[in-house]
């Protein structure tokens, strides 16, 4: 990108708000007529101020409102709900409690899966996950629950409980113990 | 700064600071307990703020309390606990515009999506740029850094974005 695109690039937002000069704008309607890539800039702008403007702009709550108008009143402890702790207890709560259920859980006698030698490396991998997922579902209620449902959960946050959860397991010599002794 | 001031600061900016909050943290809760820290802490510190530069300053410290609780979920989840969509459509729309239709808030909705999948830095820098339409100097004031790095940060974020939004087909 040479100087002259550079310098037309930095003044694209202020042509599309029609705000600038008219002999301003005629000199980057000029350039743009026989640039490229400055008219291929200025379509992903004009498209990323369209998608911006679809976001809802909200109304800050009512009630946040009136307690915001009486700073007085407002509570002086800096933290008074930490979203961020409750966030990481919560988080901690649901790998505990998933880590407890993949060792009460794990099948005491080889389960039919670990025998079935006619199910391919792939097919064993599949009703192992599934598996693992349900589990992974198990912990992320909980989650949610702690957390007082003012959260939600992604599958993503799903699948860090439970690989937590199965890192954590896989120390116990109970769930040690029980793996070999399923020969998986 | 004194009283009328402050309230007129609330009125003013009260809905611009939400919805910054809002975005970045994908919670309402959330954001509504950063906009009252917020505050706070500009009632307490209202001798020393200038008015005129109030929304910087509010911006600025809202700014960096969502990066810092970003990161504090970080440290427990890979990602970032998420707006569902059905929330969103129950948010109430200040412009009460009857073109507000399916299209936009599915338009709406992949932007969301796609923007919550880039570092919470950039995150910010997109909605300061876009939807709250500072230029890159009153951002790196309220990033507290160089107008030539947000420049920088802001020209990889976009094209990061766009093609991120080209993947998803919007």
């Amino acid at each position: 990108m040479n100087e002259s695109c550079q310098s037309i690039q930095s003044r694209l937002r202020d042509f599309l708000r029609e705000q600038m000069p008219a002999a301003e704008r005629q000199q980057v309607q000029e350039h743009l007529a026989h640039c490229g890539d400055c008219q291929a800039r200025l379509r992903e702008e004009k498209r990323l101020r369209e998608l911006f403007a679809s976001l809802p702009r909200q109304s800050c709550p009512a009630d946040l409102r009136s307690r915001l108008e009486q700073p007085a009143q407002l509570p002086l402890r800096r933290e008074a709900r930490s979203p961020g702790r409750r966030a990481r207890w919560s988080a901690a709560l649901s790998v505990a409690v998933a880590a407890l259920l993949v060792i009460a859980l794990w099948p005491r006698t080889p389960a039919p899966v670990d025998q079935a030698e006619s199910l391919s490396p792939a097919q064993r991998n599949r009703v192992l996950t599934q598996y693992h997922w349900s589990l992974a579902l198990v912990a992320a209620k909980l989650h949610q629950g702690s957390a007082q449902a003012q959260t939600t959960l992604t599958e993503y946050d799903a699948i860090e409980i439970i690989n937590s959860a199965l890192a954590a397991a896989a120390k116990s010599p109970l769930l040690r113990q029980r793996r070999q002794s399923n020969g998986g | 700064m004194n009283q009328d001031q402050y309230t007129e600061l609330i009125s003013r900016h009260g809905d611009d600071l939400f919805n910054y909050a809002s975005y970045m943290l994908k919670n309402r809760e959330d954001a509504a307990d950063v906009v009252q820290e917020v505050f706070l802490k500009c009632w307490q510190n209202r001798e020393r703020i200038e008015p005129e530069k109030g929304f910087n300053w509010l911006l600025r410290v809202a700014c960096r309390r969502c990066l810092d609780l970003l990161r504090r979920r970080h440290r427990g989840f890979r990602r970032f606990l998420s707006l569902e969509s059905s929330q969103l459509e129950q948010l109430p729309d200040r412009r009460q515009n009857p073109e507000a239709d399916f299209q936009r808030r599915e338009q709406g909705r992949q932007l969301e999506r796609a923007l919550s999948t880039l570092p919470p830095r950039e995150q910010s820098i997109l909605l300061l740029y876009y939807f709250q339409e500072l230029d890159y100097a009153e951002i790196a004031v309220v990033m507290e850094m160089k107008t030539g790095a947000v420049r920088t940060s802001a020209h990889r974020s976009r094209r990061r974005l766009s093609r991120l939004l080209n993947d998803a087909g919007s």
